[in-house]
């Protein structure tokens, strides 16, 4: 069966939940797509997409303790799963594959 | 609360519409803090609440009938069918107290329109349920359950 590959979107928030690490939350891993892929990010598609992932098994999540600056809400802190690891890896060589031997996006040296 | 205050509307609507999805409202209002921008805090509000809307729906049981007695936590997550036709749920009785209202201001003749559109609602509600009742028959294939009936308690041990 062939890996089922990430959206767009599902591989930028599962890199960012990677590079946040394990202080990953919503806010955070919103600015980390913001800052480093310059991707503005909309907080209830970024939810939407995790619940999705969480579902498949690629990333799990925990509550934290609520805060008053948040309004007493807990926060949702996400984890990226081995499962979500490969998942990741799998898009990574789909995409390396199809970038590969592509003329129109060889730089022309001079 | 610390700092700036959200807008109170599209606060009080995340809190109504998404009860469960806590860590996202306070992430809109941490975030909140620091942007300060009402527009910005409409804006993740819509677009929640849409994509909210847009998910799978949870199982609907109308009227605590099952189609698939076997599974429980179905049971648990049942849906009551809003029998009003109301787009907002449990608002159905109390919009028609209010047109109620409204036309015993605007117009305290036309009682009897009050009175056709209760009507009219129980008619609708009645065909509404038999349809679907024999929807059930005919997709499940098997009979219907209320509420509880399927799950007896086990005979105690002895």
């Amino acid at each position: 069966m062939p890996p089922r590959l990430l959206t767009d979107f599902e591989l930028m928030l599962l890199l960012a939940t990677l590079r946040v690490g394990d202080e990953a939350y919503g806010v955070e891993i919103a600015r980390e797509i913001e800052r480093t892929g310059g991707r503005r990010v909309l907080l209830g598609a970024a939810y939407t997409a995790l619940d999705r992932l969480e579902q498949r098994g690629y990333v799990m999540s925990t509550i934290g303790d609520p805060s008053p600056e948040r309004g007493g809400r807990a926060k949702r802190f996400f984890r990226v799963t081995p499962r979500g690891l490969k998942a990741v890896k799998d898009t990574q060589r789909a995409l390396v594959a199809l970038w590969k031997d592509l003329p129109q996006l060889k730089e022309k040296r001079t | 609360m610390t700092g700036p205050r959200p807008p109170r509307l599209p606060l009080a609507l995340l809190t109504w519409r998404l009860p469960e999805n806590e860590p996202l409202i306070g992430d809109l209002i941490e975030e909140f803090g620091h942007r300060r921008s009402r527009v910005w805090f409409w804006r993740q509000t819509i677009v929640a609440l849409v994509l909210a809307r847009r998910q799978p729906r949870r199982h609907v049981a109308p009227l605590g009938l099952s189609s698939d007695p076997s599974d429980i936590r179905r049971e648990e997550i049942r849906v009551p069918i809003n029998l009003s036709a109301s787009p907002l749920p449990g608002a159905g009785g109390l919009g028609l107290v209010a047109l109620g209202v409204v036309v015993a201001i605007v117009r305290p003749g036309a009682w009897w329109f009050v009175v056709a559109a209760i009507a009219g609602g129980l008619v609708l509600g009645f065909v509404k349920v038999l349809r679907t009742r024999r929807r059930f028959r005919k997709d499940s294939g098997s009979f219907l359950l209320r509420h509880g009936e399927r799950h007896p308690a086990p005979p105690p041990r002895g």
